[in-house]
This record gives C-alpha cells, sequence and structure tokens, in this order.
C-alpha cells in the first residue's frame, strides 16, 4: 500500500476551552489536490497552521512520506500560501520576489519563471499597493512555489477574488497538479473545489466526517451537486 | 546567513520606503530650522544651542522612528499573515535577526541623513566640529539597544499599542534610573538603595552612552571610550538577541 504524503493522526488543539480539532485523522496521498472543506471556525487553518509548525498540536502526530514531521523539513518541502496574504507594500512584486527567492538559495531564474508561471511578468516593476487583489494572491503563489516544493498548501487561495482571479488561480492549482506537486488547499467555496480536487475532506466540529472523491461523497446522499451533499453531511451531524 | 540576510532587506526597504520614515525625516528639518530659532534668541550661543538641541533632536526622532515602525511593521506582517510565509520558510533565530539587523540599518541611514542636514546647518552658521558626528556613533548604539527591546515586547505581547509603550517606559526609565540611583544613594533606606541600584543595572546604562553634552563643549572621551562602549550595548544586544529567540520560538503564530 502507498505511503500517505502526508498523515495527521488523532490531531487535537484547543483554545483554552474551545476544543478546535479533536482528535483529526486524515491522510493526503502524493499527488492529489486535496480540498478540505468546512464551515467558517470548523477548524480548517488551524489544521493548515499545525501542519506549517506555526501552532502546536496538544496532542497527536503529524507524517510526511511517512517520517514524523519536522520544521526543516515544513521549510525545504512546503510551499504556502496564506489567506488575506498582503507582501510588503512599498516594495516591488520582483524585489520581494527576488529577497525571498535569494534567501531561501533559489536560483537567479527561479523569480522571473515564477513571475511568467502565474502571469505577472508584466507587472515586475510595479508596487505591490498597486496589486490587484488577485495579482497580490498569484505574488503569493509564485512565492509558496520558491525551491520547487513538493507540497503546496493554500489558505481559502479564492477569497476575494473576483470570477476571473478565482478561475486563474485555479487553472494555476490545476496545472502545478500536473506538475507532479500535492496541492493541499481549504475552502469554504464549495463549486471550486468541485472543479479541481481529486478528493475532499470535511471538516466538522473538530473532526474529519468524510474523505474521499468527490463523486462517492455526492452518490453518499444520492444528490447532484458537492454543496447539497455537504449540506446534507453537516445536517447529519446536527 | 543568507535567510538574515533576505529578511533584514525586506525589513530595510521596507521601512525606508514607509511614509513613516519619511515623516519622521521631515519633523527632523522643521525641528532644526526650529533649532536656529532657538539659537538666534540665545545671544551669543547660537552654535552650542544648535549643536546641544539638534543632537538631542536626532536622539529622540531616531528612537521614535524605530520603536514607532518596528512595531507597525511587525503587527502588520502578523494581519496581513506575511509573517505565516516568513516563518514557514525561514527559521525563527534567522527572521528575528533578520528584523533587528534590518532595523539597525535602517537606524544608521537616518543617523547618516541627520548628520548631513546637521552639518550642513551648523555649517552654515560656523558651528561646526567634527566631535558631534562622534557623538552620534553611541546615539546608534543606544538606537540598536531600543531596537532588541521593541523586537522582544512586539513577540511577546498581543497589542501593537502595548509594545509601544512598553518600549518607550524601557527606554524613559533607562534614562532616569541613573538619577534614580543618585537619590537614593543621598537619602534612600538600605532596601531602596538596592532596588533602584537593582533596577539600573538590568535596564540598558544608557547613560554610559550619553556623550552629547561633552562633544559640544569639545570634551569628547577617548577612542577606548567608544571601543567600550561598543562591547558593553553588543554584549546588551546579544543577550536582548537570544531572549527574543526564546520567545519566538515558544510563540505559535
Amino acid at each position: 500500500m502507498q505511503t500517505a504524503h502526508i498523515s495527521f493522526e488523532n490531531l487535537k488543539r484547543g483554545f483554552g476551552l474551545a476544543e478546535v480539532l479533536q482528535g483529526v485523522n486524515l491522510q493526503v496521498q502524493r499527488g492529489e489536490i486535496l480540498g478540505l472543506l468546512g464551515v467558517n471556525g470548523a477548524g480548517k487553518t488551524t489544521l493548515l497552521r499545525c501542519l506549517l509548525g506555526l501552532l502546536k498540536p496538544d496532542q497527536g502526530k503529524i507524517f510526511f512520506s511517512g517520517k514524523k514531521l519536522e520544521a526543516h523539513t515544513v521549510r525545504e518541502d512546503f510551499g504556502f500560501l496564506p489567506e488575506n496574504f498582503f507582501p510588503p507594500r512599498t516594495l516591488k512584486g520582483a524585489d520581494f520576489l527576488n529577497a525571498m527567492a535569494w534567501g531561501l538559495g533559489a536560483s537567479k531564474q527561479e523569480p522571473l519563471r515564477l513571475l511568467n508561471l502565474v502571469g505577472l511578468n508584466a507587472h515586475l516593476n510595479k508596487p505591490i499597493r498597486a496589486y490587484s487583489r488577485g495579482m497580490i494572491q498569484r505574488l503569493g503563489l509564485a512565492c509558496a512555489l520558491l525551491r520547487d516544493p513538493a507540497v503546496i498548501i493554500l489558505d481559502e487561495p479564492t477569497l476575494g477574488l473576483d470570477p476571473l482571479g478565482q478561475k486563474q488561480m485555479l487553472d494555476l492549482l490545476i496545472a502545478l497538479n500536473k506538475q507532479g506537486k500535492t496541492v493541499f488547499f481549504s475552502s469554504h467555496t464549495l463549486s471550486q473545489i468541485e472543479k479541481v480536487c481529486t478528493r475532499v475532506a470535511v471538516l466538522d466540529k473538530g473532526l474529519i466526517s468524510y474523505c474521499g472523491p468527490v463523486g462517492e461523497f455526492q452518490d453518499k446522499y444520492q444528490v447532484q451537486s458537492l454543496e447539497e451533499a455537504f449540506l446534507r453531511e453537516i445536517a447529519v451531524k446536527e | 546567513m543568507r535567510k538574515t540576510l533576505a529578511v533584514a532587506y525586506l525589513n530595510f526597504k521596507g521601512a525606508v520606503k514607509d511614509n513613516f520614515f519619511l515623516g519622521v525625516a521631515f519633523f527632523f528639518a522643521f525641528y532644526l530650522a526650529f533649532c536656529i530659532f532657538l539659537g538666534k534668541l540665545s545671544a551669543g550661543q547660537m552654535s552650542k544651542v544648535l549643536s546641544d538641541a539638534g543632537l538631542f533632536g536626532i536622539e529622540v526622532t531616531v528612537i521614535t522612528l524605530i520603536i514607532f515602525s518596528f512595531t507597525m511593521n511587525f503587527y502588520r506582517e502578523r494581519d496581513t499573515r506575511i509573517l505565516e510565509v516568513y516563518l514557514s520558510r525561514f527559521d525563527r533565530a534567522s527572521y528575528v535577526s533578520g528584523k533587528i539587523l534590518g532595523y539597525c540599518l535602517l537606524s544608521l541611514v537616518y543617523l547618516v541623513f541627520c548628520a548631513v542636514c546637521f552639518s550642513a546647518i551648523l555649517g552654515a552658521y560656523g558651528g561646526f566640529a567634527w566631535p558631534l558626528l562622534a557623538a552620534l556613533y553611541p546615539v546608534f548604539l543606544k538606537s540598536a539597544l531600543i531596537i532588541g527591546f521593541v523586537s522582544i515586547f512586539s513577540c511577546f505581547l498581543s497589542s501593537a499599542t502595548t509594545a509601544m509603550l512598553t518600549t518607550f517606559f524601557v527606554w524613559i526609565a533607562s534614562e532616569f534610573a541613573p538619577s534614580a540611583v543618585i537619590i537614593t544613594e543621598q537619602q534612600g533606606l538600605p532596601w531602596q538603595k538596592a532596588f533602584i541600584k537593582g533596577i539600573y543595572l538590568l535596564l540598558p546604562n544608557v547613560d554610559r552612552l550619553n556623550v552629547k553634552s561633552a562633544a559640544v563643549y569639545g570634551q569628547l572621551p577617548g577612542a577606548q571610550y567608544f571601543i567600550l562602549a561598543t562591547l558593553y550595548a553588543g554584549a546588551y544586544l546579544t543577550a536582548l538577541w537570544l531572549i527574543n529567540i526564546l520567545i519566538l520560538r515558544e510563540k505559535e503564530y
């Protein structure tokens, strides 16, 4: 059996009296796009932040390629785009990416290649404060792709984007996945998840209530859309 | 080291292009104009008043600049979640070191700008003297220590206002601690003397980094003083840096 690329085992994390993650068990397979679904406050960001080492779990373990996840592995193998990402606004897009690339030891050509990939090559020398929300997200994705990480983690990557910006972002994720990258992202915009994800995981009240292919999830409730299936899944637990 | 330098560059460039930096620089230019006016009011002491008030203004503005700029930048990084990007790609020690280094560089650039303006004004009024510029070096060391404190408080406290006020408090307490030691030595109880002396030793001894008045009167200490001041500031800043790394390692962002 193939070892999961990322594996969460009984992950628990609380804030004060509120137990946000109550024992999450989840496997992200190599080379898939896994969408993490959940309503606001379900614990999606908490789970991603635990994965990135930004939060310490109260209990449970995270494995990467069968080994316990270490901080240096996150820095070397993971690229991360947070929700509402906004780099220093006085800098130019190219300055920001060049500095990050230099700090990470990437090649000199890599920032330009990535800016081309995300379609920002015409806006290299604009200050970031002049960028639209969609351009900032694409710059963030270029930053996450520096040094060619094996896993791309995105927290609500299309939040605040117009339909065109959403499409561009999702197309980029599909293109990256075709290059063999594992993509793990959270969203509560179900129509997008339906379009791009190999599998979905539903996080509800701190637990994974469903994890599997989108089609099977719809079949489970005999419905035509992911949205309906998701609402049924939440309602079952209610 | 590359990671530290990258964070330093991003912080320095971001801060130097920020409106706040330009605002403080303009304020300093207006303050110098006010110093000329003060000098004209003091009969026969134009150059001394100008030198003294100018050095005081440089010190106050550089410390205000770094406290405000650092805290605003750090909490903006937290709110815009760029901090999470940095911490997921760079180790925490590199991040803290880069931030401190970037702001030390900002302080240095601001001091060079002030030194140029100050020298031009003094030159125009016939009061220029090299010791006045040498007196800016201890001001830089003092600002580096304040950068260490503002970095600790920013990492430790959840509110930008609290971090700013706490750093200002530490700076003001450091400035007044020597006077408190003198007062308690003369009329305090033994426990009061020990308590105030303890606080004085714990806080940065900024009185040892103050040669402004001596420079105005042409009595600048020798090279040995500058070496010892550098060693003291270096050792103190290293201790602050280590504490800062420990705090950031325990902090969840």
